[in-house]
């Protein structure tokens, strides 16, 4: 369906498909009349005359349903590698009495050979990012009815999933001709590196570096939690005097309080070395590498931080919400390894933990501090 | 149930149609019983619970086995292509439904059922035959159609399964579907279906075709051809008639008496075969002695020859014949025939002497018709008595030809004559009649052979289960003497015996009796049992005579049709396969041709009837225009009311238009009618506000919601974003928030409007 309000842009374009089926139904076709001109045999003749029928049919029906068809693509924002990223597909009939059977609606990456022709040189990465191109499948629509169908699809890779049109492919009622109805329904999805479960005990390790650092301190403020007793200060509130101290020592005695601050993990994806990066594999763990720990941490309840050294990315300095970690995972997710311009060599951010690409597609990570856990993401 | 199961059960029933139908036109119940048994009991193996496939070697090896079976049918025991097609068709598809199937495997299938369809469809032409295959037809359009769901499924599953991950356990897709799909595939299912045979029916009535049917193979099937009741000679060995047959309906007629169609009742015909001349004593059998003799060719000029033209001027009776299988060249006729037309055959051959009919060359295959015509007066045909003397003669004189008798044609009788003679002239005398037996004519000659024919009647029994003669006895004599019963061969025979006895000329005549009607069709049906045998006597002017000597009462009973509803319910069936025959299985150039001929004369009809209302319509308006006087005010009325209406068909066309835009902008395009009007009113500001902000280069991709658009307006047009949303909210109020469209709603939608296009005006 057209989504309300808009106004269609470009009219989708038609077109019927005669492939191998087709062809050999034609020449058996053919060959039969051949038969029955020289048998004369009524049956003969029937048959051919049935074919025909089928073949007419076969043009007009497909052609007429799927003219009749609107579609509208309902995708999810983002996806992650090797997680399923359903696309939903809004279908009306628009026919006043010819239901629709058997249709098959499939994704494009590509856009149409007329606008390739004209267009600059086409961008393959959504092809990469896809095994295969999405299909849904909707068995039945009624005239003047609406249907949900659910394409699902796996991606491959992580990057930004350029959708460009949706094709509405219909056979029916015998599959000889198909007619495809395309549609320009460009859409762009952002699909996440993969992120894996890390194991526990390298988690723990991890962690650990961030408290040997001190970094889980106490911090002194009007928290909740009970710290201490000391001589009241000018400026300090009321409502912190403890009277009880006061009244036995007669001396004004404030309670001091203290809030426990979230463990901090910054993580450093390390891509500086060229000639590590050109092992593709081995970047795309580091890669994934970096995501899950940033995951991990943050369903722990840290503070989770990330640079990248080597090419072109924002840092990101620690913080705890759902937001921020999207942001690094759709920063990892547009991470171009080939674009070193203004990249950043060094930062003052300390970092935690640092991940880089290694040998035979592994990738390592390392405490930036203290010792060195190897391939934790294989 | 789902599409997969679906299939599988239509491809089941189609295999088990299509083997049924053709053990019924092979008529081979065991063959039916076999396959139908080992065609379920795969059901069972295959889809029964625990069911799976048998492995593909032992499928293979059935092939293989099925395949050598062919070859041995064909190369040793001759079987007819057809048939072991036929069978090797069968044995393949009920191997294909015991192994593992994929769609090539099930396409396979129902090609297989296709071909054994085909095949049977060329060994019967009954009409039950018809039914299967309508039924097959049927269920064939479901199976594609649920072949094409199955296939675009499958389709769909290997493309998820290409796009997952290697590990990643891939379900088929679930079947969408709207309301009333079950319904909507029926109909559709039907209006296909209808549309086929259309179109079929187009090309099977506009192709061009001949009258070379050399592939006609109706009459393939040995089972039918050797029931033929008509025989072109006469056994008289054993105890029943050799010319019964079955109740097959071997011929349909419809006969004009001057114009006018008999309608049944209580008129019968004989329909005259084969004449015979000579008995044998020795095998007691009935035949032609002048085959080969004398034969004159006569070609159908423009589909007719006329036989005797002497009677062409004179009163006569037409008779349309419809041989259904042929299995001779005889033509059967009424006796005397003096015209004869037809399309089916180009030439026929016609004996001067017994004036017997039959087709030159071989008789054609399939359904023959024809017609003959008799006059109603015999006596005006011409006799010619030289006729026998030049034929036997030019026999005699041709080198190698076999010796024929000395005795003139159809007058010697050898067995037992003087008890015979002397019995005969004692059947006459009583009569009054006398007869020398030397003489070659007498005047007296129909008389007598009426008296004799009369005896026969009377002082005979009439019966189809007469005992054998005893051992040595000649039939005839047994008969005369003895028996005194029988049926008509022996009725014919012993007339013969005794007219040639006291030397008149006579012979026995077979052929069918027509007395059966089909109230139905309206038309006579001969069946294989009317087959029936009568006698011909010669006059003293050469000219010959038909007499019956068994009771018409009691042939009548024999073949009487049944009058209770049964009957009825059988005249309508057999009257269906008539007209299947006639205009299906019979199809042919002359049949194109007669219903070309009535599409045109239809057309040419309608046409001249449409020119005739135009020209009474253009000659009213004429008259119209010369006698009204129109002042200026009736032409302002005129052209008033024809720009009326023009416009106003114009702003419908307008309004229908608009709507239809609207209706596709707001996305109303699932809706019902009434909805959609309602909406199409309520939501005109909408329509307004894309429109305006599309006038202003802020197009909404289709594939943006109403919010996300106005959401993206803050970025591109943060002065006039306030208004758009204002109006957006609107629009989801009354678009899904059930909200009424009230004056409120109205006044703020105008505001807003206005505001839109007051910031869209000025600048940023």
């Amino acid at each position: 369906m057209i989504a309300p309000g808009s106004k269609p842009t470009r009219r989708p374009s038609t077109a019927l498909d005669i492939g191998s089926g087709a062809t050999l139904f034609l020449l058996i076709g053919m060959l039969l009349l051949a038969a029955a001109f020289y048998s004369q045999a009524n049956v003969l003749f029937w048959a051919f005359g049935l074919m025909v029928g089928a073949l007419a049919i076969s043009i007009f029906v497909p052609w007429s349903i799927v003219r009749h068809i609107d579609i509208d693509r309902i995708a999810p924002a983002r996806g992650e590698v090797d997680q399923p990223l359903i696309l939903r597909y809004q279908l009306t009939n628009r026919a006043r009495w010819l239901p629709a059977f058997g249709l098959i609606v499939q994704e494009r990456t590509a856009p149409r050979k007329a606008r390739r022709r004209r267009a600059q040189p086409h961008d393959d990465t959504s092809r990469e990012i896809l095994r295969a191109e999405p299909h849904g499948w909707v068995l039945h629509l009624g005239p003047r009815q609406t249907v949900l169908a659910d394409a699902p699809c796996w991606p491959a890779h992580r990057g930004e999933l350029r959708l460009t049109r949706l094709v509405v492919a219909c056979g029916f009622p015998f599959g000889i001709v198909t007619a495809r109805r395309n549609f320009d329904r460009p859409e762009r999805i952002l699909i996440y590196p993969s992120t894996r479960s890390l194991a526990r005990r390298t988690m723990h390790r991890l962690l650990q570096a961030d408290f040997a650092d001190g970094k889980r301190t106490t911090h002194v403020d009007d928290g909740d939690e009970f710290f201490g007793l000391r001589e009241y200060r000018p400026g300090d509130s009321q409502r912190v005097i403890d009277w009880k101290h006061t009244a036995r020592t007669g001396v004004l005695i404030s309670r001091e309080m203290r809030r426990l601050a979230r463990p901090t993990i910054i993580v450093c994806l390390d891509l500086r070395d060229e000639r590590a990066c050109e092992d593709h594999e081995a970047v795309e763990h580091a890669i994934a590498l970096c995501a899950s720990l940033l995951t991990t941490a943050h369903k722990q309840g840290s503070r989770i931080g990330m640079i990248v050294l080597g090419v072109v990315c924002p840092a990101f300095a620690a913080h705890h919400s759902g937001a921020m970690r999207h942001a690094m995972l759709a920063a990892l997710a547009r991470l171009d390894v080939r674009d070193r311009r203004q990249a950043h060599d060094e930062t003052r951010i300390r970092p935690s933990v640092v991940i880089h690409p290694g040998e035979n597609g592994h990738a390592h990570v390392e405490r930036a501090v203290g010792g060195r856990a190897r391939g934790a993401a294989r | 149930m789902s599409v997969q199961l679906l299939f599988r059960k239509l491809v089941f029933a189609q295999v088990l149609l299509s083997l049924m139908a053709f053990c019924f036109a092979e008529q081979r119940p065991e063959l039916l019983l076999a396959a139908g048994a080992l065609c379920a009991l795969s059901w069972y193996v295959v889809e029964g619970p625990n069911g799976r496939p048998l492995p593909a070697w032992i499928i293979m090896t059935g092939a293989i086995i099925a395949s050598l079976w062919l070859l041995s049918s064909l190369y040793f025991h001759n079987t007819n292509i057809i048939v072991a097609v036929g069978h090797f068709t069968i044995w393949l598809q009920i191997l294909l439904l015991y192994g593992p199937k994929t769609n090539r495997e099930y396409g396979e299938i129902l090609a297989l059922s296709l071909l054994t369809m085909m095949g049977a469809s060329l060994l019967t032409v009954s009409l039950l035959f018809g039914l299967l295959l309508t039924a097959y037809c049927i269920l064939g359009l479901f199976s594609l159609l649920v072949f094409y769901l199955k296939n675009s499924n499958d389709h769909v599953t290997e493309a998820h399964r290409a796009a997952a991950p290697r590990d990643e356990d891939v379900h088929r897709p679930a079947a969408v579907v709207g309301r009333n799909h079950r319904r909507h595939f029926q109909a559709v299912a039907v209006a296909v279906g209808l549309a086929c045979i259309v179109i079929a029916s187009m090309v099977f009535l506009l192709f061009p075709r001949t009258n070379q049917t050399e592939w006609q193979v109706a009459n393939l099937n040995p089972f039918q051809r050797t029931r033929a009741g008509f025989s072109g000679r006469v056994d008289l060995t054993g105890p029943a008639p050799s010319t019964s047959g079955t109740r097959t309906a071997v011929m349909h007629l419809t006969a004009e008496r001057q114009g006018r169609t008999i309608k049944g009742g209580d008129e019968s015909f004989l329909l005259r075969g084969a004449a015979l001349d000579q008995y044998d004593p020795g095998s007691r059998v009935w035949s032609r002695t002048i085959a080969d003799y004398g034969e004159t060719y006569t070609p159908l000029t423009e589909g007719a020859a006329t036989l005797d033209p002497a009677a062409q001027s004179e009163p006569s009776m037409a008779v349309r014949i419809v041989l259904r299988h042929p299995s001779t060249s005889t033509l059967f006729s009424i006796y005397p025939t003096s015209r004869i037309e037809s399309d089916d055959f180009d030439a026929i051959s016609l004996h001067p002497v017994d004036q017997q009919l039959q087709i030159s060359g071989q008789p054609p295959e399939g359904t023959v018709t024809y017609t003959v015509r008799t006059p109603l007066d015999p006596s005006v045909v011409e006799p010619a008595p030289d006729t026998e003397r030049r034929v036997f003669t030019r026999a005699r004189g041709v080198d190698g030809a076999p010796s024929l008798a000395i005795e003139p044609y159809a007058s010697t009788w050898t067995v037992d004559v003087q008890r015979i003679r002397a019995h005969t002239l004692g059947v006459i005398r009583r009569q009054g009649l006398e007869r020398d037996p030397d003489a070659e004519t007498d005047a007296n000659d129909l008389r007598i052979a009426d008296a004799i024919a009369g005896y026969l009647r009377e002082q005979y029994r009439y019966t189809l289960h007469n005992p054998s003669p005893p051992h040595g006895r000649d039939p005839i004599t047994a008969f005369i003497f003895e028996s005194r019963q029988g049926h008509c061969e022996l009725f014919a025979a012993a007339m013969v015996a005794m007219t040639r006895s006291i030397g008149i000329r006579s012979r026995v005549v077979t052929g069918y009796h027509v007395s059966e009607y089909n109230r139905v069709g309206g038309y006579y049906v001969v069946r294989e049992n009317d087959a029936h045998a009568w006698t011909e006597v010669r006059d003293a002017t050469g000219r010959w005579h038909t007499f019956d000597a068994t009771a018409p009462e009691a042939v009548a009973s024999e073949h009487r049709a049944d009058q209770s509803l049964l009957g009825m319910v059988r005249e309508l069936y057999e009257h269906l396969e008539y007209a299947w025959i006639d205009s299906f299985a019979a199809f042919n150039a002359e049949s194109r041709g007669n219903v070309l001929q009535r599409g045109v004369r239809s057309v040419r009809d309608a046409g001249d009837r449409a020119m005739q209302a135009a020209k009474s319509w253009v000659g009213w308006w004429r008259d119209w225009r010369w006698h009204a006087t129109l002042d200026w005010l009736d032409f302002v009325l005129v052209g008033g009311v024809l720009t009326v209406l023009v416009g106003g068909g114009a702003a419908w066309l307008r309004t229908r238009r608009r709507r239809r835009y609207h209706a596709r902008v707001l996305g109303l395009n699932g809706q019902s009618s009434d909805e959609q009007r309602q909406l199409l009113d309520a939501l005109g500001f909408y329509v307004r506000t894309v429109d305006l902000l599309c006038a202003h280069g802020h197009d909404r991709p289709t594939w943006q919601t109403p919010g996300a658009f106005v959401q993206s307006l803050h970025i591109q047009l943060p002065h006039a974003a306030a208004p758009a949303e204002e109006l957006t909210r609107l629009y989801y109020e009354l678009r899904y928030g059930g909200r009424p469209h009230d004056d409120d709603r109205r006044r703020r939608a105008a505001a807003a409007l206005a505001n839109l296009e007051t910031a869209l005006q000025s600048p940023a």
